[in-house]
């Protein structure tokens, strides 16, 4: 199979990875429910991820990397852990269901849930942020909120899951700070394939899955939680400690760690975010944008082909030129790229590419409502192409060939 | 029977941490389950010879890593760290 849905989930991954899990199943013990070596090893080994963490995303508290199973999990956790009825919240066209499940819950139960719209390419432009924050910041002047002034969240993710454009964090992180909202990112498409900075961007929930660009196990994943955001638990439970007190113990990770841990699973993660640690997210993300820099040479003249969210239309590319796709590629990206050919359905596109030629592509909607309704894709869906750190040329050149093919059979 | 002084941590993450430096720097002891005889915080509990602890007291301040309170073995409040 040549697989390239790594937006969904990491396929190949780093020997390390599997050997980690390998070696926990037979001897890891409870982490904190004793100290012989079994239970020990289990302790130590997810204290190292949780520290291998917080370096990798530029934390200066490991203590506040909380592991949970998924992004999903972490990200319900933090709004609902922060959110009461009466706040604010400004979410983005891109968010991923993981978002806009939440926000829908949580709206219903009285928090006020407003979107930072695209435009009709599907890019965020910050000074429509603005309009919304200023637009807020003016209710509140005008005495709006009686006597309580409302918590205000701003979530974004860091970069679309469908089209793999990567918001400028840093700019939306000044707004956020100088209108005092507090600002919860998914890293979910990010995290370990692009450098990302928490403590000097100013973020204060970093949300992060450990299967896709993380290189780790399923059922991984957690939020790096800044030191002066407070998170209500979700979920109460064993921690190993303070069995006496009634309430779950105040002090981080255990504040939003009920239950036993995925000890085998934060196995592999620790792996897997060490080899990143070892090979750099910067230079995964170079090497993963020249292949798809690569792709998009190979399949831009297709007739019939719609490629969304990237801009083309500049000078033509030349790849071996442009290692980085720069001057080629003007907005950051992830390596994502959605297309669809003419009006065919992009699931019957997604099916001929994975029965004929073995291709593991995603169709469909992807979870990101939004985002496809604002590119007018609803009905269609797309066929979303995502590589990987472990992607060859030749893998990329039989995509290209077998797209073309159907192109021409269509 | 030998003596021991026995550090109490506020959470389990303090207790690995300490760990952690503790055999970065050399620093004699291991962690225990917390003695039923010291009321104190987390499950884990480092214990180490009464004499290292010049040597962990410096491991910890230089990492900055939290203790909390150190007890003897006979379970005699001693002093609390502030690290």
């Amino acid at each position: 199979m040549i697989y390239m849905n790594h937006a969904a989930t990491s396929y190949r991954r780093p020997p390390c990875v599997a050997e980690a899990v390998i070696n926990a199943l037979s001897s890891m013990g409870n982490e904190y429910r004793g100290t012989s070596v079994g239970e020990m090893t289990t302790a130590r080994t997810i204290y190292g991820c949780r520290q291998e963490l917080a370096r990798l995303f530029g934390f200066s508290h490991p203590e506040r990397v909380v592991l949970t199973a998924n992004a999903t999990t972490a990200m319900n956790m933090a709004l609902f852990g922060i959110l009461h009825p009466g706040d604010e919240v400004i979410a983005t066209d891109w968010d991923h269901n993981c978002v806009l499940r939440p926000l829908h819950v949580l709206e219903k139960r009285g928090v006020q849930v407003n979107y930072w719209r695209t435009d009709r390419d599907g890019r965020l432009h910050t000074d429509e942020l603005k309009k919304l924050l200023e637009a807020q910041a003016d209710r509140e002047e005008d005495g709006g909120f009686d006597d309580c002034t409302p918590q205000k969240v701003l979530v974004c993710t860091h970069a679309s899951n469908l089209t793999g454009r990567i918001l400028d964090l840093a700019a939306v992180s000044v707004l956020a700070k100088q209108y005092s909202w507090k600002l919860i990112v998914d890293a979910s498409q990010t995290a370990g394939a692009y450098p990302i900075d928490m403590d000097n961007t100013g973020i204060d929930v970093l949300v992060f899955t450990g299967h896709k660009s993380l290189m780790g196990p399923q059922g991984t994943g957690g939020m790096c939680v800044a030191e002066d955001v407070e998170i209500r638990p979700l979920i109460s439970g064993g921690t190993g400690f303070r069995s006496y007190e009634p309430a779950q113990p105040e002090a981080y990770p255990a504040h939003l760690e009920a239950g036993t841990q995925n000890g085998h699973g934060i196995a592999g993660l620790g792996a897997a975010v060490g080899y990143i640690l070892e090979q750099d997210p910067a230079r995964i993300h170079l090497r993963e944008m020249e292949l798809t820099v690569q792709f998009l040479e190979g399949i831009r003249d297709i007739p019939g082909i719609r490629i969304y969210g990237w801009d083309l239309n500049g000078e033509c590319a030349d790849a071996a030129a442009h290692p980085k796709g720069k001057n080629y590629i003007s907005e950051e990206h992830t390596p994502v790229v959605p297309l669809n050919l003419r009006d065919i359905p992009s699931e019957d596109i997604a099916d001929i590419l994975s029965e004929r030629y073995g291709i593991a592509v995603r169709a469909g909607a992807h979870c990101a409502p939004r985002m496809h309704m604002a590119l007018g894709t609803k009905n269609q869906g797309a066929v979303r192409f995502s590589f990987g750190y472990f992607n060859t040329e030749e893998e990329i050149d039989a995509a290209v060939t077998a797209l073309r093919e159907i192109a021409s059979e269509i | 029977m030998k003596q021991y002084l026995v550090i109490t941590f506020a959470s389990t993450y303090d207790a690995m941490a300490a760990e952690a430096v503790c055999q970065e720097r050399g620093v004699p002891g291991r962690i225990i389950p917390l003695p039923p005889d010291i009321h104190a915080d987390c499950g884990l509990a480092w214990r180490m010879p009464p004499e290292s602890e010049p040597q962990f007291d410096a491991a910890l301040r230089a990492e900055k890593a939290a203790g909390s309170r150190a007890f003897r073995t006979d379970g005699r409040y001693l002093r609390e760290f502030r690290y």
